[in-house]
């Protein structure tokens, strides 16, 4: 009797560190919708951004929901453990992004990493989630809101990097001095100005190629499995707790 | 019998001399890694220090925009300068946990002003400001959790038995935790409904 309670005991013993670390989820993709807000069409967009971003910049954006952050004392605590046992971004360059929300706190933060901290401080940071994404969450609309900001933080970065995304990231439009789909505006418009007369012809041709190309340019669409077509996990990047955080 | 006397012989100068071996390797092995903790301590009690000056110099700029709209309020401008003053002054470990508690006094007596002046809340620049504040907070914070973890790594490691023999051989003592008031690692947050 005296044998087998000893024997729970030291299995309890040996357990109960496996048990404490499964605090923190494990990424399933670019986007992981813990608390079931995000709706099929955004998830997919923002993945197709995502997997664009990291493949022309390195830079990795996550989108995290969860229905609370406790044990974890705040929003803040939580979510650069999260970001850095994830290791969101490239290596040693530590270009990671990530986008968390915490349902029951109703806290929105975009923490940033040490390598995205100079082209996204914090008050830039605090601004995108204002104009950007708080919106859209007040009126209930979370995959919408998280799309705006991944397009803004998205157009950013690309801008930054110098570097064409072959998407329409309209929200960027509101940051960045050329919007992400800049050249393809301007080139809409010149056909426009030409084709008069196939004034909605040619126009719909266009937007309907860029939109096929937009979706299905990172691979995505094309393999049908959970992880988004090719999402091999993150990077290993560091944080040092940059970013902003809101209530909604 | 002789021989078998002399092989006996070289066999114990052989032990002997594998366990110096050993004992030197173990020994400068555990002086390497007490260094390298060292270091570690040293590299997160730096981006502490980079993050304590970048809030430094937000002040000036916050307080200016304060200023633009409560010139009045002059008490808590002095104070901020003062306590600016005492932590650009601080030397070791706890005289800059003391000038950290004594900004973050003044700073939250600052934001309580605020509180009585909703065009500056709404001012674009001030919530800038607010967040590259609350960002350094957020990152102090940061910091602070890995200079102490480093910290507490460390000492517990000098302080047992058989790395103690090491440290204290060498001159490795142990190192202060930086301290701060909880209250003061409440990170200011901006709240649009208010």
């Amino acid at each position: 009797m005296k044998k087998s309670i000893l024997i729970a005991v030291l299995i309890a013993a040996v357990l109960a560190p496996v048990l404490f670390a499964q605090k923190l989820p494990k990424p399933t993709g670019f986007v992981n919708d813990y608390a079931n807000l995000i709706d099929d069409t955004s998830k997919a967009r923002i993945e197709s951004i995502a997997k664009a971003v990291q493949e022309e910049t390195g830079v990795e954006i996550a989108v995290v929901t969860v229905d609370t952050i406790e044990p974890y004392g705040s929003v803040e605590e939580y979510s650069i453990e999260l970001a850095s046992t994830w290791g969101i971004g490239r290596s040693g360059e530590d270009t990671g992004i990530l986008f968390l929300l915490a349902l029951q706190e109703r806290k929105i933060r975009l923490e940033v990493g040490y390598g995205v901290e100079g082209i996204i401080p914090d008050g830039l940071a605090g601004e995108i989630i204002d104009k950007s994404v708080l919106p859209s969450l007040r009126a209930g609309r979370y995959g919408e809101g998280f799309l705006k900001g991944v397009e803004a933080v998205s157009g950013i970065v690309a801008e930054e990097y110098g570097v064409e995304l072959d998407l329409r990231l309209n929200e960027s439009r509101k940051y960045t001095r050329s919007g992400g789909g800049g050249i393809g505006i301007i080139v809409f418009i010149i056909l426009a100005l030409l084709f008069g007369g196939g004034r909605f012809f040619l126009p719909l041709l266009f937007i309907g190629s860029a939109a096929s190309r937009g979706f299905y340019g990172g691979g995505f669409g094309s393999r049908g499995s959970s992880f988004g077509g090719g999402f091999s996990g993150f990077g290993g990047g560091g944080f040092g707790g940059g970013g902003a955080t809101r209530g909604f | 019998m002789a021989r078998g006397k002399r092989a006996g012989i070289i066999a114990v100068i052989g032990i002997i001399v594998l366990l110096i071996i050993i004992y030197g390797a173990w020994y400068i092995g555990t002086r390497n890694t007490l260094v390298t903790l060292e270091e570690e301590i040293d590299g997160a009690w730096s981006e502490i220090d980079n993050q304590l000056k970048r809030r430094s110099d937000l002040i000036p700029n916050l307080v200016s925009t304060v200023r633009g709209y409560a010139a009045q309020e002059k008490e808590v401008f002095t104070n901020i300068a003062e306590a600016r003053a005492k932590l650009a002054g601080a030397k070791t470990v706890s005289e800059t946990a003391q000038g950290y508690n004594q900004l973050e006094t003044a700073l939250s007596r600052l934001l309580v002003v605020v509180e009585r002046y909703p065009e500056l809340k709404s001012n674009t620049n001030f919530l800038r400001l607010q967040d590259e504040l609350a960002g350094t907070e957020n990152r102090i914070a940061v910091a602070r959790k890995r200079y102490n973890d480093s910290v507490r790594i460390f000492n517990t490691k000098i302080r047992r038995f058989p790395a103690s023999v090491v440290a204290r051989r060498m001159g490795f003592e142990r190192k202060d935790y930086f301290e701060i008031e909880e209250e003061a690692r409440e990170v200011p947050k901006v709240d649009f409904e208010s």
